[in-house]
């Protein structure tokens, strides 16, 4: 339930935490608490996608790079010979 | 009792990383702000003192030496500073943790500074491409101009006109001798050196000598920070907690994930990660 609440939206409101507190018998604070830490997990795994991603554009920005290298030294050859 | 545990540990573990990640001190927090552990957490008051600026400090000493702990070194340590063996393992897992998200946060700075060189890179590579295309698309043009001369005149005229068609060829180069050399010598519509208009191209002397000016760099690539970095193996985070593979297409590396941040031609940002306020 807490997490299909964090789904919708990752800041808590006071008046969610304590909808959610009561329904869930738990004492404000901890909502509010899980919510934080719920916050702090979702960064790293943030973070790692997101340099995941880049990882891999770097990759595909490498590789069209050095093509482009070869090709031109290609083309220079022809235009020196 | 279980529920307690685990809303236990998930608060260390949260607050030890809020409190300790993004540069603010490196302190093993064990309770929420108020100090009370109350219905939060633990039974009693003592089992949720926060750790002194001396054990905190040991502990790091610790950690620097070895980040992995050993039961021995545990309990070393636990009675060393008056702690439960439990508290120490505790605060090296989270240890753990902050430190690989500090090292994933410099890993991708570097990969990122590297991305923006090689983007650079590439542009100058493909001006020079175009550049390129465009001397080439040239050359053929006035090669095929010569060779209809050189078809449509007398031979003797054609081997003048072509001297006179080229004074640009440097005389000190030996193509361009080889050309008007063999154009001299041999009466024939196909002098030595000037090839079929079907064969492969002229061979005409660079024109501009030495290499355009690259702005890029030629065998290795770009000094790749992130590369130079690691030691060989990529961060630990990244290849054991990769939950959701997300990649997309090369064509759109950052479609929209993440807040609307990302263009085509754009790396992710951290504009997220660093200004958003820890609540």
């Amino acid at each position: 339930m807490l997490e299909m609440s964090f789904e919708a939206e990752n800041k808590l409101e006071p008046e969610k935490k304590s909808e959610l507190a009561k329904k869930l018998g738990l004492q404000p604070r901890q909502v509010a608490i899980w919510f934080q830490n719920r916050r702090a997990r979702y960064k790293t795994k943030q973070l790692e996608r997101d340099f995941d991603r880049l990882k891999s554009s770097y990759d595909s920005l490498l590789a069209d790079h050095d093509s482009l290298l070869n090709d031109n030294l290609l083309l220079r050859s022809q235009v020196n010979r | 009792m279980k529920r307690e545990r685990s809303s236990s540990s998930s608060e260390l573990m949260g607050l030890e990383r809020f409190s300790g990640w993004m540069g603010a001190g490196e302190e093993g927090v064990y309770e929420d702000e108020d100090g009370g552990g109350g219905a939060a957490g633990a039974a009693g008051g003592e089992r949720k003192r926060r750790l002194s600026g001396e054990q905190v400090r040991a502990l790091e000493r610790s950690f620097e030496e070895e980040n992995k702990l050993e039961p021995e070194r545990k309990v070393r340590l636990a009675e060393e500073l008056g702690l439960r063996p439990r508290q120490v393992a505790v605060w090296f897992q989270n240890r753990r943790a902050r430190w690989k998200a500090k090292q994933l946060e410099r890993d991708y700075a570097a990969l990122k500074s590297d991305y923006d060189a090689l983007r650079l890179s590439l542009d100058a590579l493909t001006a020079d491409r175009k550049a390129l295309l465009a001397q080439v698309e040239e050359l053929r043009a006035r090669t095929s101009d010569k060779e209809e001369e050189v078809v449509a005149g007398d031979e003797c005229d054609s081997k003048v006109g072509l001297s006179e068609e080229e004074p640009l060829l440097p005389a000190e180069s030996d193509d361009s001798a080889a050309v008007v050399t063999g154009a001299g010598d041999e009466c024939s519509p196909n002098p030595r050196g000037q090839p079929q208009l079907t064969g492969p191209p002229p061979p005409i002397p660079s024109l501009d000598g030495a290499a355009a000016a690259d702005g890029y760099y030629y065998c290795d690539g770009p000094p790749p920070f992130y590369h130079r970095h690691l030691s060989g193996s990529p961060p630990p985070v990244v290849v054991r907690m990769v939950e959701e593979h997300d990649f997309l297409s090369s064509d759109e590396p950052f479609g929209g994930g993440g807040g609307g941040l990302f263009t085509d031609d754009q790396p992710p940002t951290l504009s997220w990660y660093y200004s958003d306020q820890w609540s």
